[in-house]
């Protein structure tokens, strides 16, 4: 495996995080 | 519809299909027309991967589910990245490596001829019955919003996709596949931007309309076996899902073939893995603009047009009352949502407390003359009123301004066409690949082959706008067929891990695919509770232990 690709499974990860922290911002900030 | 919406519809249908066809040139075998010569860019390949699972039916019933339930289906996906990353550190590099037109083929090479007849007869079965599906779903909708037959809305969807499918092949598929995403893409983010514009109250107050609404809930941290939408159903059940569907099923595993190296097969796959879950939740947050919208505007009792035809001809008095009753229960929804974001203007934390109790109140209530409007239509067109999937059209004709309609019919055909093309070309690459070749005609020239994959992609194509025409009449048998290809999802995924392991023989794959489908069928009939994202677990599991215990062991 190259490192680009390692690199892009990092990055892949980190978008993840991002991703689910948004959505959980979203509903503690906005619960029902 | 108006006219310059039609111009945008056929504008775009003209240029996919004139880029189709001029992908044509220079093909002159079937590694040209299957596998574009394993010589394409790794962002083309992986917008393609991302077109081909996004189909019409994500695109209006996401985006309508949104509306109804709010962020919490964007779970169901939470296993895709974990999935992909798997899969290129394992599978990917085997398949690419061994230079194969179709998975199958490789667990000739691996086990023996059987099982790759067996996998791939299993493929052309569930595949060529729901590439019908996928046309129909939506043709249905368009059909009914746009007061067009049936099949007229099959042949806009089917005509143009078998036409560039078939004549320039795996390149034409990728190629437009690329367009058939920006489209998308496009008429996500402008209907986003134009339903944030008509709010009349600020974004911040409105998301917290739709949070008392509970339609910003994503996370269910319960574990449950029956409800696929929970974190532990995603992450698990979803992981196996998409294991056995991006790394076994033709029409997905044939896009990354088709990439210039094995290393960029993989970014192709971890492109659709950094993409997935943000664009999922885009399509959903879209749906949950919706349901504001109509918190704030008239909402109206039918989403499908034709319930609404039906009841006022056959139940007038009915229609009448339950009219009466949500349009009065909405106005309350709608005073209360408008006290709520007042009372947090004026940071007045008890009128916001009162607002959202009253705002939920309304809301239930609304809900509860919903379900019994859609009961009572279903007495009247006897059968199934699920609605989910009107929302989104419906709202679109109904609001949007001239031109974003047309973008919005394009991008519904675009996801329909996507899915439909990809699903073609490898329903194509398995017939005669794994059968014609491999059994029927196995000495013939390449120009033969070539010609035989092109009619093989025309028959194909035909089959499923047949099937999508009459799909209401075989809507039991369609259920039975995609019921059926869940026993065998999560099995096949089972025999690709048995190729892995150096241990496992030809007869433990065999036998055990065979087993790990009775269990799944077994489990499917004595315990229908369990929901199918688990049956892919079962199956997987099932053939791997199987399949170790029934090859014998060396030495």
């Amino acid at each position: 495996m190259s490192q680009r690709v390692r690199e892009t499974i990092l990055r892949v990860m980190m978008m993840q995080v991002i991703a689910l922290l948004v959505l959980w911002f979203l509903q503690q900030r906005y619960p029902r | 519809m108006r006219g310059l919406d039609w111009a945008i519809v056929f504008a775009y249908l003209g240029y996919i299909v004139w880029d189709g066809l001029r992908r044509a040139r220079g093909t002159v075998d079937i590694e040209g027309y299957f596998m574009a010569n394993r010589s394409l860019p790794w962002w083309a390949v992986g917008l393609s991967v991302m077109a081909t699972q996004l189909s019409a039916i994500t695109l209006i019933g996401t985006t309508g589910q949104g509306a109804t339930d709010g962020l919490r289906f964007v779970q169901f996906y939470f296993g895709l990245p974990l999935a992909m990353v798997i899969l290129g550190v394992t599978l990917v590099p085997f398949l690419h490596r061994a230079k194969v037109y179709t998975a199958y083929e490789y667990l000739e090479r691996r086990f023996d001829a059987r099982t790759r007849t067996l996998t791939s007869f299993l493929f052309l079965l569930s595949r060529g019955m729901s590439c019908g599906a996928i046309i129909s779903a939506p043709a249905v909708v368009l059909s009914a919003v746009l007061g067009v037959p049936l099949t007229m809305s099959v042949a806009l969807i089917g005509v143009p996709t078998v036409l560039y499918t078939v004549v320039g092949g795996v390149q034409a598929v990728t190629w437009a596949d690329v367009k058939q995403m920006v489209v998308i893409v496009a008429a996500v983010i402008a209907m986003a931007v134009v339903l944030i514009m008509r709010l009349p109250v600020p974004l911040d107050d409105a998301l917290a309309v739709a949070g008392a609404a509970g339609r910003l809930q994503t996370f269910d941290l319960s574990f449950s076996l029956s409800n696929p939408y929970t974190v532990w159903s995603g992450i698990i059940g979803g992981t196996f899902l998409m294991l056995s569907y991006f790394g076994t099923d033709q029409s997905q595993v044939q896009r990354y073939l088709t990439a210039r190296s094995v290393d960029e097969a993989r970014s192709s796959l971890l492109m659709s893995a950094y993409w997935k879950i943000p664009l999922q939740a885009l399509i959903l947050l879209l749906g949950v603009l919706v349901f504001l919208f109509y918190v704030f505007q008239p909402a109206p009792l039918y989403h499908n047009p034709a319930h609404e035809r039906a009841m006022r001809a056959a139940a007038p008095a009915t229609y009448d009352s339950l009219l009466t009753a949500y349009t009065a229960q909405t106005a309350v929804r709608r005073e209360a949502a408008t006290e709520i974001a007042t009372a947090r203007a004026a940071e007045d934390t008890q009128a916001e407390s009162r607002a959202i109790e009253a705002f939920q109140a309304s809301e239930r209530e609304a809900a509860v003359t919903r379900a019994s409007a859609l009961a009572e239509a279903g007495k009247v067109v006897s059968g199934p009123t699920r609605d989910v999937n009107y929302v989104i059209p419906r709202f679109v004709l109904d609001h949007l301004p001239v031109g974003l309609v047309g973008l919005f019919l394009a991008a519904v055909l675009a996801a329909a066409m996507s899915s439909i093309a990809a699903e073609l070309n490898s329903l194509s690459t398995a017939t005669i690949v794994d059968f014609y070749r491999r059994r029927v005609r196995t000495d013939a020239s390449e120009a033969h082959y070539l010609t035989a994959s092109k009619w093989s992609t025309v028959v194909w194509g035909a089959f499923a706008c047949v099937v999508a025409t009459f799909a209401a009449t075989l809507g039991s048998f369609l259920d039975v067929v995609n019921r059926f290809g869940s026993f065998f999802y999560g099995s096949i995924l089972g025999v690709f891990l048995l190729a892995m392991i150096p241990r496992a023989r030809g007869r433990g794959a065999f036998y055990g695919l065979i087993a790990g489908m009775a269990t799944v069928g077994a489990v499917s009939l004595f315990a229908p509770q369990v929901a199918f994202l688990w049956h892919n677990v079962i199956g997987a599991l099932v053939v791997v232990a199987a399949g170790l215990a029934l090859s014998p062991r060396e030495g």
